[in-house]
């Protein structure tokens, strides 16, 4: 494709010849010629200067450059990931039922649903249009999936368990696992309490490998729109996750508490249980937020605290030997000079 | 096994002494244990001191111990000496396993493309799928239930475990070992937020390459970026629930401890060691040698060598010398307090002073 036809289909203003074709999208240092690259952060500025790349897509106040073609875009991010739709190398998904799975006599499957091999679905169990199922997928009686998901290998949707449009759930997924629910007796051990409410995943959530997803004893777990999970999350039973939410990797989140819409949590976050954290909040990498959180906050540590304020005490954390020697100076000093003075 | 060819093929000298007019090297060993539940004919180890006053208890018949101490306590058995006795106990685990030996052949109910090429010797189990353009090494031996995905490489002398994810296109060089349920080559966590707060996926579809003898545990994922590729070189070796973000390099000879999480893009160099639950943000370098012990949090760059601690992350010298402080800031506050009013008794003197005639 010439760069003049991609500036147009990615919306960026094009700034060199735009003639120049482009067959592929690849990172600043291992691009070749004909490769579109993308500069992702500032501090990859230098090796732009040694790109092999035919064209470079930057954000609008990065400086231009004649190493290359340029594509100004004002979300460089977004052009950059429209460009690689455009142009990745895809692996076809598998069409059609594979006669080596194992589907109920009842379950509902939609038109062009793809079955790997190995797959069982359960059954009164539904499958939307279009949506795709790798192979060694188990999904639970009475699970309703609904259009154009993929569900790649290994995944586990327990029973009942409802799956919105659009859903992608990454390797080893489980969804509706037991809730970690159970009633200490007199002799110390311990009872279930049977975990069997329902969880339900709405429309264009995304849940990284591994992730799980627990199931309440009542009431529900649910995660909603546009939410997306990385991998090695949990999310306990009753949890509720708003919209557009991004969790990263290993992050935890204890039972019955309730994430707004638009909040951010970094890599490692641990949230306690039956706390609530406002909308658009952001909660720093290896954060245990402890306690609800209002709106719009920002917080990080263990325990959580105002974000600013978490940076100057840790700033602080490793001048306390210092302090403290000053303590004693300062208690030396005043010393001294309460001799002079005199008793009291 | 006797104990004289034993210690030579652990290569370690033992100990002549006869006991009960016979002499040791024909003492007959049958297994490895620890020293609390070693029995008559088993080998057993010390390598860390902790363990060296259960010795005299021991019930084994021999012991690897290392070069000789003053501190020894005599011991109850034969001891083999070796001058890294956790090495010496590592190859007579070896020697003495019995790993449950796969059956041989491709099993009926596995789900083989027609175009995959395999080795010789494999051993592959029930509910195996191996996508379309696949090639599998020689010796390989692939437990139930493993998925593997178009066009992926897998090198000779590989060992997947049940349940394992190896996404399309990703290559495994040779010796390697993943256990159950690891996934290789699942979807970075990239997205580009939208004006309207969506967030639209940003596809990711390079490559991920895992090198020669590197082993992979339980339930980790291991990412594959937008572009470029994640790797993991040479005879590296990773835990259980780890996660390797996409675009992420870890050098050769690396050890990652459970549960490690390292971000987007990262590079790790040889020799690292993470502890338990660190955590490394994206876009940093952790330089040659470094060590991170357990739960440390790395929010930069880390030079070659340096051992550190704490979130954020310290050199450890530095982050210790805090650290201790920190039970001590109750009392620090306390002394604090003190100073103010005894400041504030001497201003009031020192004014006294100062009008002595009002």
């Amino acid at each position: 494709m010439k760069l003049k036809e991609l500036a147009e289909r990615l919306d960026c203003r094009l700034e060199g010849d735009g003639d120049v074709e482009i067959v592929g999208v690849a990172a600043l240092q291992q691009a070749q010629r004909g490769d579109l690259t993308f500069l992702a952060h500032a501090k990859y500025a230098a090796d732009l200067a040694r790109t092999n790349a035919s064209a470079v897509i930057v954000g609008p106040d990065a400086p231009s450059t004649d190493r290359c073609g340029v594509l100004r875009a004002d979300d460089p991010y977004s052009a950059f990931a429209r460009a690689l739709a455009i142009f990745a190398r895809t692996t076809p998904p598998p069409k059609g039922i594979d006669r080596l799975s194992a589907i109920a006599a009842d379950a509902v499957l939609g038109p062009d649903v793809s079955l790997g091999s190995f797959v069982t679905v359960g059954a009164r169990a539904s499958i939307g249009a279009r949506t795709i199922v790798y192979p060694n997928v188990v999904i639970g009686p009475g699970a309703a999936i609904g259009d154009d998901c993929t569900l790649h290998s290994h995944v586990s949707i327990r029973e009942r368990v409802v799956i919105g449009n659009r859903v992608i759930l990454h390797d080893g997924v489980v969804i509706g696992s037991d809730g970690f629910g159970f009633a200490r007796q007199a002799d110390g051990t311990h009872l279930k309490i049977p975990q069997h409410a329902e969880v339900v995943i709405e429309d264009d959530v995304e849940i990284g490998a591994n992730a799980a997803i627990d199931r309440p004893p009542v009431g529900e777990t649910r995660i909603k729109a546009g939410t997306k999970i990385d991998n090695l999350v949990h999310i306990a039973h009753g949890v509720s996750i708003g919209r557009r939410v991004l969790l990263a990797a290993q992050t935890g989140i204890a039972g019955s508490t309730i994430v707004g819409d638009d909040v951010w949590m970094a890599g490692q976050c641990g949230v306690n249980d039956h706390v609530r954290i406002g909308n658009g909040v952001k909660v720093g990498a290896k954060s245990a937020v402890l306690q609800s959180v209002d709106a719009g906050g920002f917080v990080t540590g263990h325990p959580a605290i105002d974000h600013r304020e978490w940076r100057r005490a840790s700033a602080i954390f490793r001048r306390l030997p210092s302090i403290k020697k000053r303590v004693e100076d300062h208690e030396q000093r005043l010393a001294a000079l309460e001799k002079h003075v005199g008793p009291r | 096994m006797n104990l004289r060819e034993l210690a030579e093929r652990l290569n370690c000298r033992l100990e002549e002494q006869d006991v009960d007019g016979r002499h040791r090297g024909d003492v007959e060993i049958v297994r490895v244990a620890g020293i609390d539940q070693a029995c008559p004919g088993d080998l057993t180890f010390i390598s860390n001191s902790k363990y060296r006053s259960r010795l005299s208890a021991t019930q084994a018949s021999a012991v690897i111990l290392g070069p000789p101490s003053p501190d020894d306590p005599p011991a109850p058995c034969a001891i083999l000496r070796s001058d890294d006795p956790y090495v010496a106990f590592a190859l007579a685990v070896r020697l003495f396993a019995r790993p449950a030996a796969p059956s041989r052949g491709i099993d009926r109910l596995s789900a083989i493309a027609a175009d995959v090429t395999i080795g010789a010797d494999p051993s592959i189990g029930p509910f195996v799928t191996i996508g379309a353009g696949a090639s599998i090494g020689a010796r390989v031996i692939i437990y139930p239930s493993v998925v593997i995905g178009p066009g992926v490489r897998i090198g000779d002398d590989c060992l997947l475990h049940a349940g394992v994810s190896i996404r399309e296109g990703v290559i495994l060089g040779h010796r390697i070992t993943v256990l159950d349920g690891a996934v290789i080559g699942s979807d970075g966590f990239g997205f580009a937020k939208q004006p309207d707060g969506t967030h639209i996926k940003i596809p990711q579809h390079a490559d991920v390459v895992i090198e020669d003898d590197v082993e992979i545990g339980a339930n980790t994922a291991i990412d594959r970026p937008a572009v470029g590729e994640t790797r993991i070189h040479a005879g590296t070796k990773i835990d259980n629930l780890v996660q390797i973000g996409h675009g992420v390099t870890v050098g050769s000879r690396a050890l990652l401890a459970a549960q490690v999480g390292i971000a987007g893009s990262t590079v790790v160099e040889d020799d690292v060691m993470l502890g338990g639950q660190v955590g490394v943000t994206g876009h940093v370098r952790i330089g040659k040698g470094v060590m991170a012990s357990a739960k440390t949090g790395i929010t930069g760059n880390v030079e070659a060598g340096t051992l550190v601690s704490g979130y954020p992350s310290l050199p450890n010298r530095e982050w210790r010398k805090s650290q201790v402080l920190v039970r001590h800031l109750p009392d620090l506050k306390k002394r604090v307090a003190e100073l103010e009013q005894r400041i504030a008794e001497l201003e009031e003197k020192l004014a006294e002073c100062r009008t002595p005639d009002r």
